[in-house]
């Protein structure tokens, strides 16, 4: 998705202002549809592309809403996301 | 001023039963150790002024507050993690004395997604509060604060394309993703071969979005001496083209000089567009009820609602990486423009207001930056260079 640069050892601990899509300069409310966008995309790659289902108790709100909340925070790591992201779907041959 | 505002903020963490200020600490550590050094009390005073002028001591009380304030009741000062404040010495270049101030970025919302069979939605209700704010308000470059609230709804189209054998193809993404885990240079031969498999296989395409958004807002300059309201509607445009080399790309024109750089640098093996990096656009249709503004008055006669065109737009795109620091370039650009404005207010050079700020930033928070132009209601146009670190406040 050409937002980071890194092998995954070294990704986890980047921060989400290290990724391409989030532009400090912009306004907070274009810098928050941008994250929108990213976190529209990744549930697309995850479910379409991957095969992830959403957890029982997760739905596309709670899952896109999450993401949208890290991705907006600049403080927050790519780990902080993964961690979210594998509370929120079950991946494919993932056992439960 | 400067002094209140260190005091508010030390206020701050004492009504929040943080006693144990640090930065005091620090600092009147600091004064003993230059006494031990035979330091007069003349270059002490000196160095102590000048850190009282440095945003960095401000922005590391903020810091110390919030996530001292976050650990003892993460509930109750959970709206801060939605508020961005960085203090920052502004510097424009008409002989004018620096001002010491801050940026203040507020952005709330609540929002639900939804999806059909070619399509996804949102429905979502956002505040947002943003501006600059000088300790001298006299020496302000952009005296311009933002309040608004807005309906957004939202549609998401294209992405991924579905494949047809499902299940083998989401098995083979997995196989792949073990041994690219594993591989430490993702510009090596090898970690390029299984990347090609692996976009073989998840196959992206690219992603529409767009926004229709009413909404009310406040603008005014830093002391309210100019309010306006401006109800009016924001249409947002965005595209990405996810697939490598795919047509789209192509035309992020404002890639093209950074994917010449990266392909000098041997960021990039090859001469490669980000599609991923094309601006979104965020267009505004606004009806402007001016309801304290002496100078248009003065111009016009009359505070009348006029109408007024926005155009928001902002770009990012990464340059290069020098061992684990990574460049990027950032830049935004807002423009506005009454329409049909009085001969008076063109004749002002008050019609029109563009401001235009880019930056180049690394992993560790360093930036240079440069900013030309004004917002609405400042009086003229300045540049205005800045150079320092970001903080992360939570």
């Amino acid at each position: 998705m050409q937002q980071l640069s890194t092998n995954f050892d070294d990704s986890g601990d980047l921060k989400i202002n290290d990724l391409t899509f989030y532009n400090a300069l912009g306004s907070s409310d274009l810098r928050r549809q941008q994250a929108t966008i990213i976190a529209d995309q990744l549930d697309n790659i995850f479910r379409v592309g991957r095969g992830a289902k959403y957890e029982s108790d997760i739905d596309r709100t709670k899952a896109i809403d999450s993401m949208v909340s890290i991705l907006t925070d600049e403080s927050k790591l790519v780990k902080d996301l993964a961690s979210n992201v594998d509370d929120s779907y079950n991946f494919w041959e993932e056992s439960k | 001023m400067k002094k209140i505002y260190l005091t508010i903020i030390i206020g701050f963490m004492t009504l929040t039963s943080y006693s144990q200020v640090i930065a005091d600490k620090q600092l009147n550590n600091f004064v003993e150790y230059l006494k031990t050094k035979n330091v007069s009390e003349e270059e002490i005073n000196k160095m102590v002024s000048g850190l009282v002028e440095n945003p960095d001591l401000y922005n590391n009380l903020w810091k110390n507050f919030i996530d001292q304030a976050l650990k003892s009741d993460s509930t109750k000062w959970k709206f801060l993690q939605d508020l961005n404040v960085q203090f920052k010495t502004f510097q424009a270049t008409d002989n004018q004395p620096s001002a010491l101030g801050l940026t203040y970025d507020f952005n709330f919302d609540y929002a639900k997604f939804s999806e059909k069979d070619n399509h996804r939605n949102s429905h979502s209700f956002g505040l947002t509060a943003k501006g600059n704010v000088a300790f001298n308000k006299n020496l302000n470059p952009t005296d311009f604060l933002e309040t608004k609230v807005d309906y957004r709804w939202s549609q998401f189209f294209g992405g991924v394309l579905k494949s047809k054998d499902d299940t083998s193809v989401f098995t083979r993404l997995n196989r792949l993703e073990d041994k690219l885990v594993l591989i430490k240079d993702m510009q090596s031969k090898e970690a390029i071969e299984l990347w090609d498999n692996f976009s073989n296989d998840l196959i992206l395409s690219n992603q529409y979005y767009y926004s229709l958004a009413p909404k009310f807002a406040l603008e005014s300059n830093q002391d309210f001496s100019k309010t306006q309201f401006t109800p009016g509607l924001t249409v947002d445009l965005s595209a990405k083209a996810w697939k490598k080399n795919s047509t789209l790309s192509y035309f992020n024109v404002l890639d093209y000089p950074f994917a010449v750089l990266r392909r000098l640098t041997g960021t990039d093996k090859e001469f490669t567009i980000y599609g991923s990096t094309i601006p979104t656009v965020q267009l505004g249709f606004d009806y402007v009820i001016p309801s304290n503004d002496t100078i248009r008055k003065n111009l016009t006669g009359n505070l009348d609602p006029f109408p007024r065109f926005k155009f928001e737009t902002s770009f990012r795109t990464f340059i290069v990486r020098i061992k684990k620091e990574n460049i990027f370039f950032n830049a935004n650009y807002r423009y506005y423009q009454e329409l049909n404005a009085p001969e008076t207010v063109t004749k002002s050079n008050l019609a029109i207001h563009s401001y235009f700020v880019m930056a180049l930033q690394s992993t560790t928070g360093f930036y240079v930056s440069y900013a030309n132009g004004k917002l609405p209601f400042d009086a003229k146009s300045d540049e205005v260079y800045s150079i320092g670190f970001n903080y992360k406040f939570n």
